[in-house]
């Protein structure tokens, strides 16, 4: 069987199902035996499940384009309604960073 | 009327389950006037729906180029919630990332033109974003790199948590309450995991993606994965794991 170390040189792999049949095999049944890497498996692979349903970090609807002039010709918070590109930007409300 | 970039976000799920997602049918429909669908009635092979979407967006990108406001429009609404993760993930504050958008939307708006389409749209915007946020970082003092010559990558880190965890943790809380842990957790992982397991588990690139996204290895990328997913377990441990201990290795 192999070792825990070896296991674990394994881990980020077998978590996201990269690994050979023959690889999975000796995995599972380090994992069938050792207490310990089980749990670790099962509580990282819990992690993953809870981390990536969980719609984190989601763009709040409050935020709203500045910069960007409505097709209706309406601006928040801004006067008139140019449609060339040259004038899009108003460039003394919001400087562009240098980049 | 105000515009708002962000009344149609669509995630990268919902791109690929289709190309009528990024920018709804009537762009298809301007793009794409009848020539596929009289292709599909003759017969002949039809693009796949990734070819299509790649299509759709140069399309686009052509547009916004050409200074057609509303291409622009469809491109930043599409691309919102990945530039406001990527910028959360370096920045570490979702309100820092908030005030960011508008300065990473108008240097992708003032520089369009240069975008020559030798890597993917979101692969140049995404580093626009980062560009825009490392400069409020240096700004602010906090600078810290991603290159991977700059990262330690804590190749000795082991977990210390050895407890097991209950069964079904997901339904100790609600969903917000499960949402607010999770971006604690991370918003308190270092900035060099913060940003691999936002890019690959939240915003749900592939591996490959997040290497070209930011510009690193894709071992490096793993490397950073299994940590930070890894740190984040032990973040989440105290909240899911038994009262019994479990056996210590």
């Amino acid at each position: 069987m192999i070792t825990c170390e070896e296991f674990f040189a394994e881990f980020g792999d077998y978590l996201e199902n990269h690994v050979s049949p023959e690889v999975c095999k000796e995995l599972e049944l380090h994992l069938s035996q050792c207490r310990a890497c089980r749990v670790l498996y099962d509580s990282s692979r819990e992690t993953v499940k809870i981390v990536t349903e969980s719609i984190s970090f989601e763009l709040p609807e409050t935020v709203s384009d500045p910069i960007i002039r409505s097709r209706h010709g309406e601006v928040a918070n801004r006067p008139k309604l140019v449609r060339s590109k040259s004038t899009i930007i108003s460039r003394n409300l919001f400087p562009p960073p240098l980049l | 009327m105000k515009f708002n970039f962000l009344q149609k976000q669509t995630s990268r799920r919902e791109m690929l389950r289709g190309s009528a997602t990024l920018a709804g049918s009537a762009v298809l429909a301007h793009l794409f006037p009848t020539r596929l669908l009289r292709a599909s009635a003759a017969g002949y092979p039809q693009q796949a729906p990734s070819d299509v979407l790649a299509a759709t967006e140069a399309g686009l990108v052509a547009q916004a180029q050409s200074g057609k406001l509303e291409a622009f429009e469809e491109l930043a609404r599409h691309h919102g919630q990945l530039i406001y993760r990527t910028l959360t993930a370096i920045l570490g504050n979702p309100a820092d990332a908030q005030d960011a958008m508008q300065d990473t939307l108008l240097s992708v708006f003032k520089h369009i033109d240069r975008f020559q389409g030798r890597s993917k749209f979101s692969t140049w915007l995404v580093s626009i974003a980062r560009n825009t946020a490392f400069q409020r970082l240096r700004r602010g003092k906090h600078f810290e790199s991603l290159d991977e010559a700059v990262c330690n990558e804590e190749r000795d880190f082991r977990p210390r948590q050895v407890r097991a965890w209950q069964d079904n943790p997901e339904e100790l809380y609600s969903k917000s309450e499960m949402r607010q842990l999770v971006e604690r957790g991370i918003l308190a992982l270092p900035l060099n995991y913060r940003v691999v397991v936002m890019l690959r588990d939240i915003q749900q690139l592939s591996t490959d993606e997040v290497a070209r996204q930011l510009g690193l290895s894709v071992p490096a990328v793993k490397t950073r994965l299994l940590r930070g997913r890894l740190m984040l377990r032990e973040w989440f441990s105290p909240h899911f794991a038994n009262r019994v201990k479990g056996i210590a290795q």
